[in-house]
């Protein structure tokens, strides 16, 4: 995909959402869960699997790998209300993930997710048409209010085709 | 039809404890050991979406991929190409390095029957109050595209005189 110029124009509504914050709710880190994201990933370090070993390495324990907060679909992603389009129907691509990572994440941590909208811009794709490019920034704080993670996204909104 | 579990199908090698690798060892330019992953199934793909629950269309469905979405076909999940890359950076730092910052730019679409191999390369090495810093850059190459992915990470590592 390239993108260069940028082509069609940002409605003021749409823009005004920039800055917006949202929260995305609670989710608890399971280790079946961390074990299932390692195995799609195909990664086989023991750390994400066999609390045995685990326990033997400086970390004490299962930790989960450290994209793994992607496998909660509403707190590790945030979806903004993008409204007003101009298409009637959208569908959506990832341009890109930034993560600031602070601890890992153990089986058994609360993990609350925070997002902001930080920005909002239009480019043009030689195969795909005009796109809306969304930045979040996320933030991921566990039980103990200490935060974890951040992460920065780059969402992409276009015309479904057809 | 393959059955998952560790050693995974299409992946390189089976896990190995890796040596770990200290900050006077590193030296700017040197290449991490890289990842094989693929040729890429459909179930791979399916196997990330059931683990993350991304069930994007764009990611199992074949004909709304190609039709409504407008893709060469259906195509590997931006976090998992990342995760790919990122398996390069843990293997790499071992059990005493932490990863401070890392991510990555999708420049290009994986899709089923590609091979993916993540690697990287050491920029620069430093300290910065009292932690040993060493940033990489980080790519994935596909076997037809060339690089897919371009990214960056920054990481502490040990000492061995402060062992």
């Amino acid at each position: 995909m390239t993108t260069d110029s940028s082509e069609f124009t940002i409605s003021d509504e749409l823009k005004s959402l920039v800055g917006r914050e949202i929260d995305l709710g609670i989710a608890v880190v399971e280790a079946g869960a961390i074990a299932k994201f390692a195995d799609a990933i195909k990664d086989p370090n023991p750390l994400y699997r066999d609390e045995e070993y685990a326990k033997g390495t400086p970390y004490g324990g299962i930790i989960a790998p450290p994209t793994f907060i992607h496998c909660f679909r509403d707190v590790g992603y945030a979806r903004f209300n993008l409204e007003p389009l101009p298409w009637e129907k959208t569908t959506g691509l990832n341009g890109g993930n930034e993560f600031e990572i602070y601890g890992p994440m153990r089986p058994g941590d609360v993990i609350t997710g925070k997002a902001k909208l930080v920005d909002i811009y239009a480019r043009q794709s030689r195969s795909l048409g005009p796109m809306l490019f969304h930045i979040v920034e996320m933030t991921y704080t566990n039980q103990n209010n200490e935060m974890l993670g951040k992460q920065r996204s780059i969402g992409i909104t276009y015309e479904a085709k057809e | 039809m393959p059955t998952y579990g560790p050693p995974f199908p299409g992946s390189s090698e089976p896990w190995q404890q890796p040596e770990q690798v200290y900050f006077e060892d590193v030296e700017e330019g040197m290449e991490l050991p890289p990842k094989t992953k693929g040729p890429l199934t459909v179930t791979d793909m399916v196997v990330f979406s059931g683990a993350t629950g991304d069930f994007a269309f764009i990611h199992h469905d074949r004909e709304h991929a190609k039709g409504p979405g407008g893709l060469p076909d259906i195509i590997l999940h931006g976090q998992c190409k990342l995760a790919f890359m990122t398996h390069v950076v843990t293997d790499w730092i071992g059990l005493e390095g932490r990863i401070k910052k890392l991510g990555g730019n999708y420049r290009g679409m994986d899709v089923v029957g590609d091979t993916v191999v993540s690697q990287g390369r050491v920029k620069r090495k430093f300290t910065e109050n009292g932690e040993n810093l060493v940033e990489l850059d980080l790519w994935n190459e596909n076997n037809r595209l060339g690089s897919t992915v371009t990214g960056s990470a920054t990481v502490s590592l040990p000492s061995r005189s402060s062992r």
